[in-house]
């Protein structure tokens, strides 16, 4: 049996499971903080996605399958959590969720745990006009360096098509930057 | 023999698609360029925040369980209240909107009309002052005619009776 699975089994075991669930927490913490960070922008929204996320995902280790990769399924809560944090804001301010995202960069100047220059702060601004998967897409390879193999494990998409997304992503980043 | 072969193999036989080298150019260099300009993102994360966060999730975990226990408690109490409060609602409507039934002559009935009037003690001045003048006239108590059945109904009812014959 591979290491997953026993991982799995320890995590669905009552005997082994809240020893292998705070091996999990500290495997995986760190990344799924910097993906949620990504998308949120804030440290604080960001912290609170992160403590939800890993909530839902002890609940609902008895219900994991195993038909994708564990760190998959965790990046895949990480994600509709966030996007739900940031609708759930846009509600709250009467903004649609572009302008929420615009709105959330934009803040991101008085954000003390924002230590951005000029430069950074356009480039997050830059990322917030693509789609939502191609800002997803863009974040995971160019800040997270997440594999294009594992990328489409989380995404569910073709390494193909997930290639040809970030380079459409680097090219309006890249303009947008070189425009003034 | 064999060696003749590979000598003359000239091509591996391998494809790339239409446009790769020109495509794969400009993508490296776009993003070499982008790298050169900004490479991290400036996000910054508190002193010690990954040390504290999982003790902190950890702590979470504790009290969700513990707050489940607590709810199941009070569900009892929560429904029998519910259900008192339900039950004073019902009687506090019940007595104070009795429907929009008004108290008109019209909706009494006859017959507690005259349980009430032979109740009552009036006099035939009263009676009379009532009544008009039309009503009045004699000619009502010649003119209507008594039937033999009510009469005879009447008589039965008469206790003094007995008086009447031997009179």
């Amino acid at each position: 049996m591979d290491n997953e699975h026993l991982f799995i089994q320890r995590l669905t075991d009552p005997a082994t499971k809240e020893v292998a669930y705070r091996e999990l927490l500290s495997l995986y913490k760190e990344r799924l903080y910097w993906h949620i960070r990504h998308i949120v922008k804030s440290h604080d929204d960001a912290d609170d996605v992160l403590q939800n996320t890993f909530i839902k995902v002890y609940k609902n280790l008895d219900n994991f399958k195993g038909y994708s990769k564990l760190f998959s399924w965790m990046y895949r809560i990480a994600t509709n959590e966030s996007l739900t944090l940031i609708k759930k804001n846009a509600k709250h301010i009467h903004l649609n969720n572009e302008e929420t995202q615009d709105f959330l960069v934009n803040n991101l100047k008085a954000d003390v745990y924002f230590e951005g220059n000029e430069i950074q702060l356009k480039l997050q601004q830059a990322i917030v006009t693509l789609p939502e998967k191609q800002q997803l897409v863009f974040n995971m390879t160019y800040f997270q360096d997440i594999t294009y193999k594992n990328l489409s494990d989380i995404l569910e998409t073709s390494e193909g098509a997930l290639k040809a997304s970030y380079h459409i992503a680097v090219k309006k980043i890249e303009a947008f930057l070189t425009q003034d | 023999m064999k060696q003749k072969k590979l000598d003359t193999i000239k091509t591996s036989r391998f494809k790339v698609p239409k446009d790769y080298f020109s495509q794969v150019e400009g993508q490296i260099r776009g993003e070499v360029h982008l790298k050169n300009k900004v490479k991290t993102s400036g996000f910054d994360v508190p002193d010690s925040y990954f040390e504290t966060i999982e003790n902190n999730i950890a702590k979470k975990l504790e009290d969700n369980k513990k707050v489940k226990v607590i709810f199941l408690f009070n569900w009892k109490k929560t429904i029998y209240s519910a259900a008192a409060i339900a039950a004073c609602l019902a009687l506090m409507f019940n007595l104070f909107y009795n429907g929009s039934e008004e108290l008109t002559f019209d909706s009494l009935e006859t017959a507690s009309i005259e349980n009430y009037l032979e109740q009552e003690d009036y006099t035939s001045y009263e009676l009379a002052a009532l009544l008009t003048e039309a009503e009045l006239n004699t000619n009502n108590f010649t003119d209507t005619e008594i039937s033999e059945e009510s009469l005879e109904d009447y008589l039965l009812e008469q206790s003094d009776l007995e008086d009447l014959i031997t009179q």
